[in-house]
């Protein structure tokens, strides 16, 4: 028999729908079960054109399917449900795949499609797996069309025997229909998912994208987590700033405040107990004349204490916060979830006097310190706070110290800090953070240590910075009188590093053009998508409630207010809108030119309408000649209004003004039967 | 506004689509997970859009019943009815149903017409009232089956010829051996596919060209060459009459009958025939004249009672709702 390249089709548009699952699932999907998708694709391909079904029995695929899950099962291992699910699904795909004879069976790899999407959602959240969701929006509808008109032209067979000409000219119109069903899909997808109504205290717990969550920030010192963040590219969040743009060397995003020196290159939180706090530096909650308006995104994973440029007055997020005595800002439950908030936030510390005990816990010193280090911080010390920091400072620019993420060779298991400070002058951020807080406190100004992120990439395509993993950063705050928490870096630059420290060289990074335009596009994913909650949902719908009461008033829309609520949108929204009408109207030309339609042919066809309107008979050629015969209009009119039938309805010249006299003459008609004149 | 009624009916598929769609917004209420209120929009999304697609694919087709046509009471037919596309895009999956007879066209193209044959049985005599007729289509995703009642006008119905009846009521001496007419292929010299003359029909309808009826399967049947022969002087005439004694004790549909049997043999056995009904006679021989004698019986006046046409009744709203879930008629 030969085969029928149709018959390839579906099995084509099959495995395509598989293998972008495969590739939303990403490296979960990569299993065993793969080696058996494989061959089943390449059947399918070979048997589809020759409409060959696989020599194995319903029962017994069955059988074999369910024996194969059930091995999945047991080497996924129970309680690894992820791995699990994604095993079962290829190998459901696999056997799909060797019957797909119906429409009944693209129906069920379309189910199957859906439960990879939510596999998928479980796994990530970043705007790869929307463009795996529109790829397919795009193939599964597609696939479904074709298999209905396929399984139709086969039942019709015989009566199609003299039609097979038609080639793949139905499978081309069939694209063009789906890829303007998409079109009109998107903005109405749109509005349904800004309607749908949240619930702001969710039943069930769905937790973080498990695989896509990253190492993390953590709060405390440790050169090794440190060490391993400063590797990682994965953006840790992703930050607007409204208010005057710090310059790049002032971009240090505070985490959090480290108290507690536990020796050696290691600190911890020890926070001091509230009662130490001065009541100045309690939260403002309205920010007043705070200095800039941070929109921080923070990408999934570990999240406890919030990220900010200066010190945060207020913050406005979507889950519980709180305000911790040295000003720092934590989530009440630490969250996996990507999380949005907004913060208000000064540049400046508090200028309250110190309490004698947190000038105490300031300057706690570890049980144990190297002699060499304290008369190292002997030596330094000046006559005042001032004097020490400059000697100190000064010491370390000029003392040969250089960055460097790896141990020293002399240090095979790790160096000290010691032997940071007295003799390899050779380490990262960590060994500096924490070598000069020392110092500072051997010589008695007050210090801690504040871990965050230093630097960012600017992404002029939606103005905002990218703060990566890589970017992780430990400094100093010291106590100066008259002038509160100073913030001190002795990290020098990293030679030819585009880690922490390039930034601290204040090397503003700006992201490149496709780069810039990804990462815009991810943060308006993660802001309008994954981070749309319910408050700002409603003032969604608050703002559109306002623009359309202000259009009804005609005084114009209150610009201020809906731009403040659509700020991030309006621009969005209205090149979307553009990008698809454009496409439609362009979708439309490509039809109407597919199809042949031309001038005469549209004003031939109104005729038609107009006289099957009229009740001059149908769409068969010639019967509203009779019809008109039998309308009992005078003989004049009667010859007049039948040359312009055949003028309009079948003359090569048929156009607007022949139109609009049919128009009239029809309209007489009507009058003349709305008075009774019809007949004689 | 178009008051024709319209009937809607959701698969098996559609149902699992709507049950996905209400357990995914349940989750997604349930959860607040964003990428799960997106699914669920676009599930929503489809279901409108598609229903939408549905309704404009059976835009503007236009469709007719060819007028003329001539069936047999009681013998299974083929209802030939044309479809029209008045767009200029294509209308994918058409389906016309009328009673429990279905017929799909997967593809009808901008500005086509397609003949599509509805297999009817017609139970009575002359011009019985037509089940009603249903254009739908299952298109895009076949969730939903779309369709829309359409009225043949009564001047297109299909005449129907009486069954044949006993015959042995009119049986007549069969002694005469006529002359016998092939209708079929071969025959005259050289040329091919010759049929008889039909009664006084004109000169001008036949085509001539060998260019034009070279081709058997073009349809152009009745406008091939024609032959026409004298009947012998000595050949048998049957005459099928309406008021012979012997059917005087019939009724009005068995004499039809009977004419109607009479008929069938005679052409059967190509025999000359004439044919006397009230208002109406003419003469044949074989097939020849059968098509107009046939329709003169099922037009001959008065037509039974028919009773009323097959249509579906109001059925009342639980009963719709039951059906419509079950995936069955109801409207």
């Amino acid at each position: 028999m030969r085969p029928d390249p149709q018959g390839w089709v579906t099995p084509i548009l099959v495995a395509g729908i598989a293998l972008v699952l495969f590739l939303a699932i990403g490296n979960d999907a990569l299993q065993w079960p793969l080696l058996l998708w494989l061959p089943a694709t390449l059947w399918s391909l070979w048997a589809g054109p020759r409409d060959r079904t696989f020599p194995l029995s319903g029962r017994l695929r069955f059988l074999a399917l369910l024996s194969l899950m059930l091995m999945a099962v047991a080497v996924a291992g129970l309680g690894n449900w992820l791995t699990m699910a994604s095993q079962i699904l290829i190998l459901a795909l696999s056997f799909k795949a060797l019957e797909l004879r119906q429409l009944r069976d693209v129906y069920q790899v379309s189910a199957l499609a859906l439960l990879g999407l939510g596999i998928a959602a479980w796994l990530r959240v970043d705007l790869a797996l929307g463009f795996y969701l529109l790829l397919e929006v795009l193939l599964v509808p597609l696939a479904l069309l074709w298999q209905g008109y396929w399984d139709a032209r086969r039942e019709q067979g015989a009566l199609l025997a003299g039609r097979s000409g038609d080639g793949l000219v139905p499978l081309r119109r069939l694209i063009l229909f789906d890829l303007g069903f998409v079109l009109l899909l998107l903005p109405l997808l749109v509005l349904f998912f800004l309607l749908l109504p949240r619930t702001p205290t969710p039943l069930w717990h769905w937790g973080a994208a498990a695989g896509t969550a990253v190492s993390g920030f953590q709060a405390k010192l440790d050169p090794s987590d440190i060490r391993q963040l400063s590797l990682d590219p994965a953006v840790a969040f992703r930050a607007r700033i409204q208010g005057t743009l710090p310059r790049p060397d002032e971009l240090y995003w505070q985490g959090a405040i480290l108290w507690r020196d536990d020796g050696g290159a290691n600190w911890s939180r020890g926070l001091p107990p509230a009662a130490d706090f001065p009541q100045a530096q309690r939260a403002d909650a309205h920010g007043d004349g705070a200095s800039w308006r941070e929109t921080v995104l923070l990408s999934p994973g570990a999240h406890e204490f919030l990220f900010s440029l200066g010190q945060m007055q207020a913050v406005q997020s979507s889950r519980p916060v709180e305000r911790l005595p040295d000003g720092t800002w934590r989530l009440r439950e630490p969250s996996q979830e990507p999380l949005r908030y907004t913060a208000l936030a000064n540049p400046a510390g508090e200028f309250s006097p110190l309490p004698a005990s947190l000038r105490a816990a300031a300057l706690q010193l570890p049980a144990k310190i190297d002699p060499q280090v304290a008369d190292l911080a002997r030596r330094l010390r000046g006559g005042d706070s001032q004097a020490s920091v400059a000697n100190i400072l000064h010491w370390f620019a000029s003392s040969g110290f250089r960055y460097s993420l790896k141990t020293p060779a002399a240090y095979p298991r790790g160096q000290s800090l010691s032997d940071f400070l007295l003799r390899t002058h050779e380490g990262y951020c960590e060994y500096y953070a924490a070598g000069l807080a020392l110092l500072l406190r051997l010589d008695g100004v007050p210090a801690r240590v504040v871990v965050g992120y230093r630097g960012g990439e600017f992404n002029p395509v939606g103005g905002f910075y990218v703060v990566r993993q890589s970017m992780a950063h430990a400094w100093v705050q010291a106590w100066l009188p008259g002038r509160g928490w100073v913030r001190l870096d002795a990290t020098p630059a990293a030679p030819g590093s585009t880690t922490t420290d390039s930034a601290a060289a204040g090397q503003g990074a700006v992201l490149s053009g496709g780069a810039g335009l990804w990462n815009w596009l991810q943060w308006q994913w993660l802001n309008w998508v994954i981070q749309l909650t319910p408050a700002k949902q409603r003032s969604l719908w608050s703002a559109g409630g306002s623009m359309l009461q202000n259009l009804g008033h005609w005084q114009g829309p209150r610009l201020p207010r809906v731009q403040t609520l659509w700020q991030h949108g309006t621009h969005l929204g209205l090149l979307a809108g553009g990008l698809m009408a454009v496409g439609g109207i362009l979708l439309l030309r490509i039809l109407r030119r597919r199809t042949g339609g031309g001038e005469v042919e549209l004003w031939q066809r109104r005729a038609r309408r107009r006289l099957q309107r009229a009740g001059l008979g149908d769409s068969r050629p010639g019967t509203e000649f009779a019809a008109l015969a039998r309308a009992g209009l005078p003989q004049e009119e009667r010859r007049r209004l039948a040359d312009l039938i055949r003028r309009q309805r079948y003359g090569p010249r048929a156009d607007r003004a022949g139109d609009e006299a049919l128009k009239r003459g029809l309209r007489a008609i009507r009058r003349r039967r709305g008075l009774g004149m019809g007949r004689n | 506004m178009n008051s024709a009624r319209r009937e809607v009916r959701l698969s098996r598929a559609g149902k699992v689509f709507v049950a996905f769609t209400l357990a995914i917004g349940f989750a997604a209420v349930n959860t607040g997970n964003n990428i799960l209120f997106l699914l669920v929009s676009l599930m929503l999304a489809i279901m409108i859009l598609s229903g939408m697609a549905a309704m404009v694919n059976l835009w503007h087709i236009e469709l007719h019943m060819p007028a003329g046509q001539l069936l047999s009471a009681h013998q299974p037919a083929a209802l030939q009815i044309e479809l029209r596309n008045e767009r200029s895009w294509g209308a994918w999956l058409l389906e016309l149903q009328m009673g429990s007879a279905r017929a799909r066209w997967p593809y009808l193209r901008a500005g086509d017409t397609v003949r599509i044959s509805l297999p009817w049985t017609a139970q009575e005599r002359g011009q019985p009232p037509l089940p009603e007729l249903l254009l739908g289509s299952s298109f895009p995703f076949a969730f939903v089956w779309r369709g829309r009642y359409r009225a043949i006008p009564r001047a297109d119905w299909p005449w129907v010829a009486p069954a044949p009846g006993r015959w042995e009521a009119l049986a007549q001496a069969d002694n005469a051996e006529g002359a016998r007419l092939d209708p079929g292929a071969g025959g005259q010299g050289d040329l091919l596919y010759l049929r008889p003359r039909e009664e006084r029909e004109p000169l001008q309808r036949v085509l001539w060209r060998r260019s034009v009826w070279q081709d058997p399967t073009s349809g152009l049947g009745p406008y091939l060459p024609v032959v026409e022969r004298e009947r012998d002087g000595d050949e048998e005439l049957w005459i099928l009459d309406w008021d012979a004694l012997a059917l005087a004790a019939l009724n009005r549909e068995e004499r039809l009958q009977v004419l109607r049997a009479g008929l069938d043999l005679a052409v059967a056995q190509g025999r000359p025939w004439s044919l006397r009904l009230p208002g109406f006679a003419m003469n044949g021989r074989g097939s020849l004249g059968q098509l107009r004698a046939l329709e003169a019986l099922a037009r001959q006046r008065p037509w039974p009672e028919y009773p009323p046409a097959e249509r579906r009744q109001g059925v009342s709203r639980w009963s719709r709702s039951a059906a419509w879930w079950r995936g069955t008629r109801a409207s």
